[in-house]
């Protein structure tokens, strides 16, 4: 049974096909004053202040502006006066535009709110998001201040926007805003007379920087977690790891800093040393690692020291991964070299980072029947997944 | 919950707590699954934890988890609805009614090139070789049972101080120690029956397959392995060894067993009449190119249309086995 509205009762109703607007029945059987879906028209709307007011005096106001209720993200608003000439500006916002005569146009948005992402480094929670949708490699940097953590990053952004690094491209990031505010002060557009990089925030609301890289057909999507030093002088002294600590025993490959910069002058060679092998014997000796966690040394701003004295240092870092994290690899990085070289070692330092990453879900192939009889029975070997050129092949045949 | 439930989850989260994720909603999701699945239920979650479910069966499995937890998504999430499906099949292949199933299932997904979003699924090998293993353990004999007569079994029928002893209470006293004692000899033997049945399931077992062994020769065909190219050798092989396989898990040692049928087998190309013999011993096992399971019967599909073999011939062998291995299960399972 349905319920019409009485005559004198109009009004508009968002509901598609209802006709409870013009004077007919209600699509759903509700009276109209109880529908959700029907507005009167305002000519019809008792005022709050009055005896017997049934319906908020807001809604009685003509404007352009939707119900508060019918559109996301409107500010709240207070009660609103009675009086027509009040306006939207008491109501907590200038309403630019012009009041139009007669009904009010609803404004309904029947689906839920969609997410925008700012493109800023990424939370927790929404690097969780990203991993209920696709493989992501978790990779974490560990390092005193300055080591060059943060550097590393922005330099890598500046690069993937100039071209490929080696075989790896560029294929997407949720966090270009994070990468280009760390790469701000190294650019000619930040008016500095040398490149530099801020400090990084001691703050984890947003440490994570998301990339998607491609390489041989496939897509690879990686977040690296960009922390601040200071987490880290603690732990090397026999405290905690503090709030980072859960990073560490989830990360799929860690990356250890050694500041070549440091190595320079002979005075502070072996404190430096000493430093990073403390740092390193610490998590070596923890138990926070899960066990397929990969582990790679990097030698930051070789650029700035001697390289024999890199040698030595790259020797005495083998001989500490040997111990604590075997078969692990060392690599050499001069991110921001001082001269006008382009920067070096990205690409290896990709290659060991990305060797722990799979294929996101929609780059999978899948084997036909066909294909993985003929793979099958081509070759003295296991089974492999098809790669995009065997589809290639199936498509060009079909 | 199981303990490595929450180790699964991690590549779900970037950090090591887990304290934003539903856990517990979410094994509860699990194990009802489990407890309920139907052997169609079983393959569709090997699908599904592939990131390759039918839209039915995504749809389900959404809704399944939506009621144990009313933020699960149902759109949209693949990747966590994959690894769920993942958790479900791997704790299904290790309690339940349905291990073999699951356990095949699994490991035929990775013979079909298939990739878990939980990489843990595709990691069968050790669990069905300590499972196939631990069922054919010979169990020990069952101790005699010494007749455990209690004071309180005949302290009501002696009589109290004072009281002469009849022979109505002597004879009430020997027969409930009688009774007992008939109790205890009755449990006992009840055990040993059942020990005895259990051992000689698996000397059965044993005692076929070392006959077969040593026959050195196809039963199915009546021939020597030597007069068989080593595919021909490997699919017959395998199809024997399941038919003298009588539990619900293979034989660990099944991968031996057809490397001795391939080892024997001559180096010559098959011929069509081989193809005919294997396509007749596939569809003796149940083996149908069209299916309810032949996207997980690809080393079949490929004998069956008969496609010229350079590969090892052993491992096409093992994946025959644990094909018509799964179709044998499901077919049990299901009837």
């Amino acid at each position: 049974m349905t319920a019409a509205p009485p005559e004198d009762f109009a009004g508009i109703c968002s509901l598609p096909e209802c006709l409870a607007g013009s004077g007919g029945a209600c699509r759903l059987g509700h009276e109209p004053i109880e529908c959700d879906n029907f507005r009167p028209a305002p000519d019809q709307h008792p005022v709050e202040d009055e005896p017997g007011s049934a319906v908020p005096a807001e809604s009685a106001t003509p404007s352009a502006e939707p119900a508060p209720a019918d559109v996301q993200a409107t500010p709240a608003t207070p009660a609103a006066p009675a009086s027509k000439g009040a306006g939207a500006a008491e109501r907590g916002f200038e309403s630019r535009v012009p009041t139009p005569e007669g009904p009010r146009e609803m404004v309904q948005l029947g689906e839920p709110a969609i997410a925008v992402h700012s493109a800023d480094a990424l939370s927790d929670a929404e690097v969780r998001d990203l991993m209920a949708r696709t493989p992501v490699s978790v990779v974490v940097i560990a390092g005193p201040p300055w080591a060059g953590k943060t550097t590393l990053l922005a330099t890598l952004y500046q690069e993937f926007i100039r071209a490929p690094i080696g075989a790896w491209s560029f294929a997407g990031s949720r966090s270009l805003l994070g990468f280009a505010v760390r790469a701000y002060w190294s650019d000619s557009a930040s008016g500095a007379s040398s490149p530099t990089t801020v400090r990084t925030n001691y703050d984890l609301t947003r440490p994570w920087l998301h990339l998607r890289l491609g390489r041989d057909g496939g897509l690879f999507d990686v977040v690296i977690a960009d922390v601040s030093g200071e987490h880290f002088g603690p732990f090397r002294g026999g405290g905690p790891l503090g709030p980072v600590e859960p990073y560490f025993r989830r990360a799929d490959h860690v990356v250890h800093l050694l500041d070549a910069a440091l190595l320079k002058e002979r005075r502070d060679r072996g404190r430096a040393l000493t430093a990073s092998q403390g740092l390193l014997r610490r998590f070596g000796e923890s138990d926070m690692f899960a066990e397929g966690t990969k582990h790679t040394m990097v030698i930051s701003k070789v650029d700035a020291c001697d390289p024999e004295v890199v040698d030595s240092a790259e020797e005495q870092a083998n001989g500490w991964l040997a111990r604590w994290f075997p078969g692990s690899a060392v690599v050499r990085v001069a991110a921001r070299p001082r001269t006008d070289e382009p920067p070096y070692g990205l690409e290896e330092l990709l290659d060991a980072i990305m060797s722990v990453s799979r294929p996101t879900a929609s780059q999978v192939v899948k084997p036909s029947l066909s294909r993985v009889g003929r793979r099958l029975f081509s070759r003295r070997t296991v089974l492999h997944p098809l790669t995009s050129e065997d589809h290639e092949e199936e498509g060009g045949a079909a | 919950m199981h303990e490595m439930f929450p180790d699964w989850l991690r590549t779900l989260s970037p950090d090591d707590t887990l304290t934003q994720l539903p856990v517990a909603e979410w094994w509860a999701a699990v194990e009802s699954m489990v407890a309920e699945a139907t052997p169609d239920d079983i393959i569709d979650l090997t699908r599904a934890a592939c990131g390759r479910p039918t839209p039915e069966f995504d749809m389900s499995w959404r809704g399944h988890l939506r009621e144990h937890h009313e933020m699960s998504p149902l759109r949209g999430q693949e990747r966590q609805i994959a690894v769920l499906a993942g958790t479900a099949v791997i704790h299904a292949s290790e309690s339940g009614s349905h291990r073999g199933l699951a356990s095949y299932a699994r490991r035929c997904a990775r013979h079909a090139g298939w990739q878990p979003e939980l990489r843990d699924v595709e990691l069968t090998d050790a669990d069905i070789a300590a499972s196939g293993t631990d069922v054919r353990h010979l169990p020990e004999w069952p101790t005699p049972r010494r007749s455990p007569i209690a004071a309180s079994t005949y302290a009501a029928s002696i009589p109290g101080d004072g009281v002469p002893v009849t022979g109505d209470v002597l004879k009430a006293v020997l027969e409930s120690l009688a009774s007992a004692a008939a109790d205890a000899a009755q449990r006992t033997a009840r055990q040993v029956v059942k020990a005895a049945a259990q051992r000689e399931e698996r000397l059965i077992e044993q005692a076929d397959v070392l006959s077969w062994l040593l026959a050195g020769r196809c039963a199915d065909l009546e021939c020597d392995w030597e007069s068989l190219s080593p595919e021909g050798a490997a699919t017959m092989a395998a199809a024997a060894v399941l038919d003298l396989t009588y539990f619900d898990i293979g034989r660990p040692d099944a991968a031996s067993l057809i490397g001795q049928a391939v080892d024997a087998a001559s180096s010559a190309q098959d011929s069509v009449d081989e193809l005919a013999d294997r396509q007749s011993v596939l569809d003796s096992h149940g083996f149908a190119v069209d299916g309810h399971l032949a996207d997980l019967q690809v080393t079949c599909a490929a004998v069956y249309g008969g496609q010229s073999a350079d590969a090892d011939s052993i491992d096409i062998g093992i994946r025959i086995h644990d094909e018509l291995f799964l179709q044998r299960e499901f077919t049990g399972a299901s009837s």
